[in-house]
């Protein structure tokens, strides 16, 4: 083997890699429990930094309730969680307003502490309501392949009924029911599970409770999302399988 | 004069002979030069999609037995419906991407 060849088969090799780890979401685990900022000696400095921070999450809420309005479907906890958000917003512009009121610097580091604690936008309420999009989305995409699972079975009888060998695309179609109705159990169970976790409020054990919650949601989105795919593999298969059939 | 009379049977006799001649050979020539200038009948009816229904093209059925140059069933709008869901699955798989973030500030 030549350089070049040793090179080209090198660079063919970086390249394929390359496209499959475009192609697959990465897994990357949810982030490790939070480490809250320490609040400032001063207590304008506080107030600035606290009011900075509130409006920080009130962006983020904005763009997370915008993702949740436009998922075009919903697998039961858009409300929910769009409605937790709205009291998130309301409570941080009050917790905000109550900080740059205080003149207890006692009390307004405990109340700016809060602005994490109470709320965890960041790190609970941002991987929720991404796990509850995808879950709308993979279930927008699991009904579209439901209506196509019928049609497919729809000619799969009418091949059969004029005589030819529909056992490949058969097989095909019943695997693809199965993957759908496993992804939308995966899912949902996925969306459900992380809807109603509620912030730590420095609680040490619910904080690690989340922690779990989060991971096991994260596991279950992504084996939704393999099912997808295989029911997707499943429908090509079984079209192809009608465009190729034999008589039996 | 008694020969002109005798000869005019004879040229009667070869007279319809000819005429008969003619008519016995022309049928089967006018049924061949017929045959030439047409299409067959008998093909032109042949029926080789029995099944099939006649305003759906793709349906229709192959010779017997062998693999199929035109799909049994219509499968074109299976391919639309599959287009249709690799939209849908490519902003499915944005969106787990999208989960899969860690947040912006793990620190809180």
């Amino acid at each position: 083997m030549t350089f070049t060849t040793r090179f080209k088969a090198g660079a063919a090799a970086i390249v394929a890699a390359s496209a499959l780890a475009v192609a697959v979401p990465a897994y990357a685990q949810t982030g490790p429990p939070p480490t809250d900022p320490a609040a400032p000696a001063k207590l304008a400095d506080l107030k600035a930094r606290a009011d900075q921070a509130v409006k920080d999450r009130l962006t983020q809420i904005d763009t997370l309730t915008g993702r949740l309005n436009g998922a075009g479907a919903d697998c039961g906890q858009n409300s929910d969680v769009a409605g937790q958000l709205a009291n998130d917003k309301a409570g941080l512009q009050s917790l905000d307003a109550t900080i740059q009121a205080e003149t207890d610097a006692g009390k307004a580091r405990i109340e700016y502490r809060q602005i994490f604690t109470d709320f965890r936008i960041y790190w609970l309420q941002t991987p929720k309501t991404r796990d509850v999009v995808a879950c709308d989305r993979g279930s927008k995409a699991d009904t579209t392949l439901s209506t196509l699972k019928q049609k497919i079975q729809g000619r799969i009888d009418e091949a059969k009924a004029k005589g030819y060998d529909v056992s490949a695309a058969q097989a095909a179609v019943d695997d693809m029911g199965a993957k759908l109705t496993d992804a939308t159990t995966n899912a949902n169970q996925a969306s459900s599970s992380v809807a109603d976790l509620q912030p730590d409020k420095g609680d040490p054990s619910v904080l690690s409770s989340n922690f779990a919650a989060l991971q096991k949601g994260r596991q279950d989105l992504h084996t939704a999302w393999t099912d997808l795919q295989t029911a997707r593999h499943d429908a090509r298969t079984a079209i192809d399988d009608l465009k190729n059939l034999h008589k039996s | 004069m008694d020969a002109q009379k005798a000869l005019r049977p004879l040229t009667v006799v070869a007279a319809a002979g000819l005429l008969l001649t003619g008519a016995a050979c022309n049928g089967p020539l006018a049924r061949r030069a017929a045959r030439s200038q047409t299409p067959a009948p008998a093909m032109a009816t042949t029926t080789v999609a029995p099944a099939a229904p006649a305003a759906a093209p793709p349906t229709t059925l192959p010779p017997s037995g062998g693999p199929s140059a035109t799909a049994p069933v219509r499968t074109d709008d299976l391919d639309a419906g599959l287009q249709q869901a690799d939209t849908q699955l490519s902003q499915t798989g944005g969106a787990v991407g999208d989960a899969d973030q860690n947040p912006q500030q793990n620190s809180d």
